[in-house]
């Protein structure tokens, strides 16, 4: 059986702007607004969703690993 | 050539191109998507209008700027934004208080009548409403606010008391954040910030007229013209019905006017490349906003849909809030104000439509920020 490759998405916090969320799998620190992520391995459900907040990203702080 | 503003002649998208900027020497014009985004996220590309070289425009409204974030490079930069933007982190912004300024500047119609012109009468008051409630300004002080920061967005306040008007209003600042001992913006600031001595009162001041003044014009002018861009080519019924449509076309309303059409604008601190073409230090680069939210290749659309306001095709990737590490601070705060007050007027009032035609609607097209001058609307 095949196996779906586990995409992963991953924040370089040393560049973040602090502008752009995705719910359910980013969160921004109270204090300075610094991308968190919450949920690092992506659920299918949401690849849509992360890809668009991967190429929206101003500062090119999000990244996805593990894409086919 | 010298730069003109896109709404007086819209470049068409290529790669860069030499003009003169208005009051500055020669400097780049960027108009394709990828270009821009390019430029705006360039390490050598410096925001500071006072680094040789920068592309002066004539938009200079206000004295000071100095310590502002948005002349601020790199690091400096980030760490002085990071002060400020997690106030507007979209699980941080208040709908309740929004809400209750769409409701307000409804009632205000409603009481105005058909043939009511939008600008004054919802738009500006719209936007003050919200910078007041940020400020934690109650009620009764909110027509002293108005008077205070009309200088930051009416294009016809008197350049003579410019200056006045601008040592005013920063001096209220200090004076509101030496009083903030609320749970709120200023009083986080003051707290956290300027009393601890990391951040000093004047430079907290000036950063906070930044946030005002850019919350202000571009705002209200979208306020106008985004409604006129739904009433003249969307189904509000449905958007009234649909939240997630009424978002879509909200973003594509932003796409389509990009209000902000004279920048942004850097000056090279090294040399670099845009868009294939090499930029020396000291040269400078302007950024079509517009011009990049028309490039079919960089938006994944057709020409024919960019140039008019297709809501069926919209999505987020456009740059009307700018790209790079300068991106928009309040474009959370932006939206909510658009999509709320959309909501709220499109609900009470229906059949809202244009009270005049079309070619009688005066725009400022030489304007750094794009608007209509009035909008007559009757329903």
């Amino acid at each position: 059986m095949a196996t779906v490759p586990e995409l992963r998405v991953i924040a370089d916090v040393s560049v973040c702007c602090g502008v752009l969320a995705a719910p359910a799998v980013f969160a921004q620190g109270r204090s300075d607004g610094v991308v968190v992520v919450l949920a690092g391995r992506v659920d299918p459900a949401l690849r849509a969703a992360v890809a668009e907040a991967v190429d929206l990203c101003p500062t090119g702080a999000l990244s996805l690993a593990g894409a086919p | 050539v010298t730069f003109r503003p896109f709404w007086v002649a819209p470049p068409p998208v290529g790669p860069p191109v030499r003009v003169r900027a208005e009051e500055g020497g020669p400097a780049w014009l960027v108009t394709r998507f990828a270009d821009v985004r390019q430029a705006l996220s360039d390490p050598g590309l410096s925001a500071d209008t006072a680094a040789p070289g920068y592309p002066v425009g004539p938009g200079h409204r206000g004295a000071s700027t100095g310590g502002s974030m948005i002349r601020l490079d790199g690091r400096d930069h980030q760490a002085l934004r990071r002060l400020f933007v997690g106030e507007f982190a979209p699980h941080r912004l208040d709908p309740a208080l929004v809400t209750a300024a769409a409701e307000l500047v409804a009632d205000r119609l409603a009481a105005a009548g058909p043939g009511s012109d939008l600008v004054p009468v919802v738009a500006v008051p719209m936007v003050e409403t919200v910078v007041a409630g940020l400020l934690g300004v109650p009620p009764e002080g909110r027509a002293e606010l108005a008077a205070r920061v009309r200088h930051l967005h009416d294009v016809t306040f008197p350049h003579a008391e410019l200056d006045a008007a601008e040592r005013g209003f920063l001096d209220w600042l200090g004076a509101a954040l030496d009083a903030a001992d609320r749970d709120d913006l200023l009083g986080r600031l003051a707290r956290e910030h300027v009393r601890p001595g990391h951040l000093s009162r004047a430079d907290a001041a000036l950063n906070l007229r930044l946030i005002v003044a850019a919350s202000l014009q571009t705002t209200s002018s979208m306020v106008a013209l985004g409604l006129l861009g739904l009433l003249e080519h969307a189904d509000t019924r449905r958007l009234v019905a649909d939240p997630g449509a009424l978002e879509t076309a909200v973003e594509e309303v932003l796409r389509h006017w990009s209000v902000v059409q004279t920048g942004p604008r850097r000056v090279a601190v090294a040399d670099t490349v845009v868009g294939g073409r090499p930029v020396r230090a000291g040269e400078g680069v302007i950024c079509s906003l517009p011009a990049a939210n028309r490039d079919p290749d960089g938006l994944h659309r057709s020409a024919d849909s960019l140039a008019g306001i297709d809501v069926e095709r919209a999505g987020r990737r456009h740059v009307a809030f700018g790209y790079g590490p300068h991106q928009c601070l309040g474009q959370h705060l932006a939206r909510l104000e658009l999509v709320t007050l959309y909501r709220v007027l499109l609900t009470r009032f229906p059949r809202l439509r244009p009270a005049v035609p079309r070619e009688e609607l005066r725009f400022r097209a030489d304007a750094d920020i794009y608007d209509v001058a009035a909008l007559p609307v009757t329903w």
